[in-house]
């Protein structure tokens, strides 16, 4: 029941937010890549469940998939990365889009299952993105201070906890504001890449408000003054500000395009779809087509429009070879 | 009557009450499955763990080769390994008991020593002063048929080359670094201890440059160094000595390391004899001449002090005699002990001791298996024996349930609720206890709002208002039961949040201002009373007077809340707060579970006091009217005394309800697991925590089972709450049978 209800909420956010993706409107795909082939006798069922961060954008590749093959039917629900390799498992999904690279624990229980380790494809790059609200003064935070603001245990030893705005420079009113602090479940894989990275595997506080889904977080955020989240770049709204992060006393930088490319933003990182793939054996035509799909010029321009990054050629090339 | 009419309502009776019994039996039956279905799910997480021996056999060419200096195992458990003194890597059928292959390592240099991190990799020492690092690795393929063969695969990842320490070397740890770098530590002779560290740094233009540094680790040369471990960063250095003194070194700078921190371990001053790194390279596992096993990490000294030390955290098995080896499981924070012929296998948070066994001869050497799920060791009389172990839920325990556990990094023992990461190396803290009290703190404050709300509301329904009020303030009230709790919490979460945030002050403003103004209106209304004509309200119309004093009250509240912030409280109240009150004032606060789990109460508390008012038999009200009583003084004197019964079963079925309520409170708080009792954060509930972590959980998995067992706890909190309430049902039906 309240899945679906999520679920509405969360499409009818994304499909509003389409309308903006203001930050990268001038992002280009890449024009090495393909355009999509259509072949023939492609049809049946595709179940996809995973990642939230990925939810908008596999609903909309679904779409533009469903118009070049009218009898495919496509489903996807996404409640989180973990809970892809549970369906992948079972059987009751055949793509399960992550945001996090699967755990040793999860591989080997997908092993046990079928014998050999899952396929991951990689579909799109994100600059994982920490917002504050957008009346908020702050430019920019190194990543010892967003550890420092988020975690229990500062494994990047920043001296001491970070409580209110004062603490990381803001001045007058701004001063003794405290930091509410928003994020996403323990199933998100955005959850599991902001610890490993950005808390250095460190423990989150306590006090970190959790959110079903990364509109949530956006929207948390864009609610109250004093409040600071982490969610996907494709989750941008205008109510929010995107900082600029630094790392090890470096320089900082915006999380846009350019800068993940350049592997400058330390955010950065790419998107994946986990197949199971019988090694030595062709992938499933309609899921293969699908990836194909997603990988061609078309899927990565709805990347774009649903305010993520595409790929360059070179990374569609290398994700392409494993779909073969 | 007739007697066909007769025969057929019998019948009808008849099957009425079998169907009927049928449908309690079945609740009955569907109750008592439920409870059975939750403990058979949580029971495996307190079955203990077992190994069982799956092959021994003599090690093939065992007693015509040189010695085993190292042993290893795949993670199917299929095959085997060994490194013989003079760098031949044989491998091994487990299932066949056969010798597959061999090779040479290092063109056949002799092996001085071996040191492992982990399953599969080893730090060898060589003959001729140089050392390498070895990893072995087994790929599964698959052939045409889909069937399964392990490859194996030898790789030397880092080769010191002969003389690159001062000395020949006694014992050399490697560490690889990034760019093909490496840090080394070497053992010399004379107790000293070498660094030997490559940088390598990558210009854009593709050259790379290769700085080596050479640094001397002080050592006290009358205390010798028995055990050396080096994190997979290479950047930090623990050393254990002969005098019980475990030493920490900061290896960042390859020029000039920095000590961390030097202590006795143990106050006794034993010997030290093994050190592993915990898997995580968090914590050290330490192995001392009396065969305590024990793990350590930085931690404040004292509680609040900013000087961290290497503090004793857990106390693991103990053995009879000194430790031998330590090794670290790579899936868990489980270490491996070996003592005199004795293996014992501990996990660290919980404590626990998961197997312990001694082989009939002494084991000198054994491997543990990548996945931990496995042991193969070499006993005296050189055979190979195989165990499997059986441990699915080594990090839960009773104490990790419901006792503060010093988890890495932390400062302090506490309870904590953080059941998972995006690593493996993740250590899970599955304290219940914040959870439990999340909804301890939910229900209380829903029922602060919702017990007088209800009460109240029902006593004025019932005995004062108007029956054309009373006709349809019931139904309106039970049908706010039917509002799906979602809408609800969707509401409280990003509709009155917010607002409340903004009206805060307003909001205590109101909870004085409204009874002042009563007692004000009530003074006047003493007055005005006189008036034959005014007093007429007083017959069942005093919503009349109530709603406008209701209505001022909140217009009063919100004129003087910007007034009253600017003259008491510098003009923000929620800086205030923060300064004064609370550090964590929060806008998804308990103020808001109050109305929004309160509002899903108050029907059940409603429409039981009605209920139990109206089941109050006429006579006695009669009675007390009568007698000349007042509508207050009856109410007051005659029913609510005997209703209370069902004023109790209401409240505490309401409790019930509220307990075991999942939407509102996982939409509306931010499932922060705080152990709080503050008005102004939030809570993280039994209930919402299921919903957010069943999805992820794996099936049979540890948090799958921990889940399950907070499950178990919830049924067991309502059923007795529910039980409670159902005895003062019964109490108030049997009171009144009589009349």
């Amino acid at each position: 029941m309240m899945k679906m209800n999520m679920k509405a909420l969360a499409l009818g956010l994304g499909f509003a937010l389409v309308a903006q993706a203001p930050l990268l409107a001038e992002t280009q795909v890449d024009k090495a890549i393909p355009v999509y082939a259509k072949t023939s006798g492609v049809a049946g069922n595709l179940n996809s469940i995973g990642s939230d961060t990925l939810n908008n954008l596999m609903t909309f590749w679904a779409e533009f998939f469903r118009k070049a093959y009218p009898n495919v039917n496509i489903q996807i629900e996404g409640k989180g990365s973990s809970t892809a390799p549970p369906a992948l498992i079972s059987g009751t999904s055949q793509l399960g889009p992550m945001s996090r690279k699967m755990k040793d624990k999860e591989i080997e229980e997908f092993e046990k299952k079928f014998g050999y380790k899952p396929t991951a494809i990689g579909v799109a790059l994100d600059s994982l993105a920490v917002y504050v609200n957008k009346d908020n003064p702050i430019e920019k935070l190194s990543l010892e201070q967003v550890d420092a603001i988020f975690s229990e245990t500062r494994k990047r030893e920043y001296p001491n906890d970070i409580k209110t705005w004062g603490q990381v420079g803001l001045k007058g009113q701004w001063a003794k504001k405290p930091i509410s602090l928003y994020g996403r479940n323990s199933a998100s894989g955005t959850y599991g890449y902001f610890k490993e990275h950005t808390l250095d595997k460190g423990d989150y506080k306590a006090s970190v408000k959790e959110q079903p889904g990364s509109a949530s977080v956006v929207l948390g955020v864009t609610e109250e003054l004093g409040a600071i989240g982490y969610s996907g770049i494709g989750y941008k709204t205008s109510g929010v500000k995107a900082l600029a992060l630094s790392q090890k006393g470096g320089e900082y930088y915006e999380p846009t395009y350019d800068n993940v490319l350049a592997g400058k933003y330390p955010l950065g990182r790419m998107l994946y779809v986990y197949v199971a793939k019988e090694p030595n054996k062709p992938m499933d035509k309609l899921t293969a087509e699908f990836l194909k799909f997603v990988l061609s010029k078309e899927g990565q321009e709805i990347v774009i429009k649903d305010g993520y990054l595409p790929m360059t050629a070179s990374l569609v090339k290398q994700q392409l070879a494993n779909v073969q | 009557m007739d007697q066909a009419v007769l025969k057929r309502n019998r019948k009808v009776d008849y099957w009425a009450k079998k169907v009927i019994s049928l449908g309690g039996v079945a609740i009955l039956v569907c109750v008592i499955g439920m409870l059975v279905m939750l403990v058979m799910q949580t029971a495996p997480l307190f079955l203990s763990p077992h190994k069982k021996e799956l092959t021994a056999f003599a090690l093939p060419n065992g007693n015509n080769t040189p010695e085993a200096v190292a042993l290893g195992v795949d993670e199917y458990l299929e095959t085997g390994y060994w490194i013989d003194s003079v760098g031949t890597i044989r491998f091994l059928d487990l299932q066949r008991a056969v010798e597959t292959d061999h090779q040479k390592l290092f063109s056949g240099l002799g092996i001085t020593k071996m040191r492992t991190y982990g399953p599969n990799s080893f730090s060898l020492t060589f003959a001729d002063g140089s050392a390498g690092l070895v990893e072995v690795t087994f790929a599964a393929h698959f052939d045409e048929n889909s069937q399964r063969t392990i490859e194996h695969q030898t790789k030397v990842i880092r080769q010191v080359p002969a003389g690159s320490f001062s000395q020949f070397p006694l014992e050399v740890l490697i560490r690889p670094l990034e760019n093909n770098g490496m840090a080394a530590v070497a053992l010399l002779p004379g107790n000293r201890v070498e660094v030997w560290t490559e940088v390598v740094e990558e210009n854009f233009l593709g050259t790379s440059e290769t700085h080596s540094f050479k640094t001397q680790i002080q050592t006290d040369p009358k205390d010798l160094v028995t055990a050396l471990a080096l994190n997979k960063k290479g950047d930090r250095l623990y050393l254990a000595t002969q005098n019980g003194k475990l030493v920490l070194w900061n290896l960042n700078n390859p020029e000039e390391p920095a000590l961390i921190d030097m202590r006795t371990a143990f106050a006794d001053g034993r010997a030290l004899t093994s050190l592993a790194l915990v898997y995580g390279d968090e914590s050290l596992a330490v192995g001392d001449e009396k065969g305590q096993v024990t793990t350590w990490f930085m931690a404040p000294e004292a509680s609040g002090s900013p000087q961290k030390r290497l503090t004793l955290i857990h106390r693991l098995s103990s053995h009879k005699t000194e430790i031998q080896s330590l090794v670290p499981s790579l899936r868990n924070k489980a270490v491996l002990s070996l003592a005199a012929g004795t293996v014992t296998l501990d996990h660290m948070t919980s404590e626990r001791e998961l197997i312990r066994f001694s082989a009939p001869s002494p084991i000198k050497q054994f491997a543990f298996s990548t996945r931990g799920n496995g042991l193969l060791g070499l006993d005296q009389a050189n055979r190979l024996t195989l165990w499997a172990f059986d441990a699915p839920h080594p990090e839960g325990s009773w104490m990790v349930y419901f006792g503060k556990v010093h988890y890495e990094s932390y400062s302090a023992p506490d309870y904590v609720w953080q059941s998972s990461a995006g690593t493996d190396d993740f250590e899970p803290k599955f304290s219940l206890v914040p959870l439990i009290f999340g909804s301890l703190k939910g229900t209380l404050y829903a029922m602060l709002f919702a017990v007088p709300m209800g009460i109240f509301g029902a006593i004025y329904t019932n005995q004062f208002a108007s029956r054309r009020f009373q006709t349809w303030a019931k139904p309106a009230v039970e049908i706010t039961a039917a509002v799906p709790s979602v809408i609800i919490g969707f509401l409280a979460a990003l509709w009155l949040a917010p607002i409340l945030d903004r009206w805060l002050l307003g909001f205590f403003l109101f909870l004085v201002i409204l009874p002042s103004l009563t007692l004000l209106f009530l003074v006047y209304w003493a007055q005005a009373r006189t008036n034959k004509k005014l007093r007429l309200i007083e017959q069942s119309k005093e919503l009349y007077l109530a709603l406008p004093l209701l209505l001022s009250a909140v217009l009063l509240s919100a004129w003087l809340q910007p007034q009253v912030e600017l003259w008491f409280f510098g003009g923000d109240f929620k800086q205030w707060l923060y300064a004064y009150v609370t550090k964590d004032y929060d806008q998804r606060n308990s103020i808001v579970i109050s109305f929004a789990l309160g509002f899903m109460v108050i029907p059940f508390i409603f429409t039981m006091t009605d209920d139990a008012l109206s089941s109050v038999p006429d006579s006695l009200r009669a009675a007390s009217v009568a007698l000349g009583a007042s509508r207050w003084q009856t109410t007051w004197k005659v029913l609510l005394p005997s209703a209370s019964p069902g004023l109790f079963a209401g409240v505490i079925l309401g409790m019930g309800r509220a307990i075991g309520e999942t939407m509102v409170v996982l939409m509306a708080t931010g499932n922060t697991p705080i152990i709080d009792i503050s008005l102004f954060n939030g809570m993280r509930t039994l209930s919402a925590n299921i919903a957010v972590e069943i999805p992820e959980a794996p099936v049979d998995g540890s948090l799958y089972r921990v889940l399950f067992l907070s499950a178990l706890i919830l049924f067991g909190f309502t059923f007795l709450i529910n039980s409670i309430a159902e005895l003062f049902r019964y109490s108030l039906r049997k009171k009144y049978a009589e009349f």
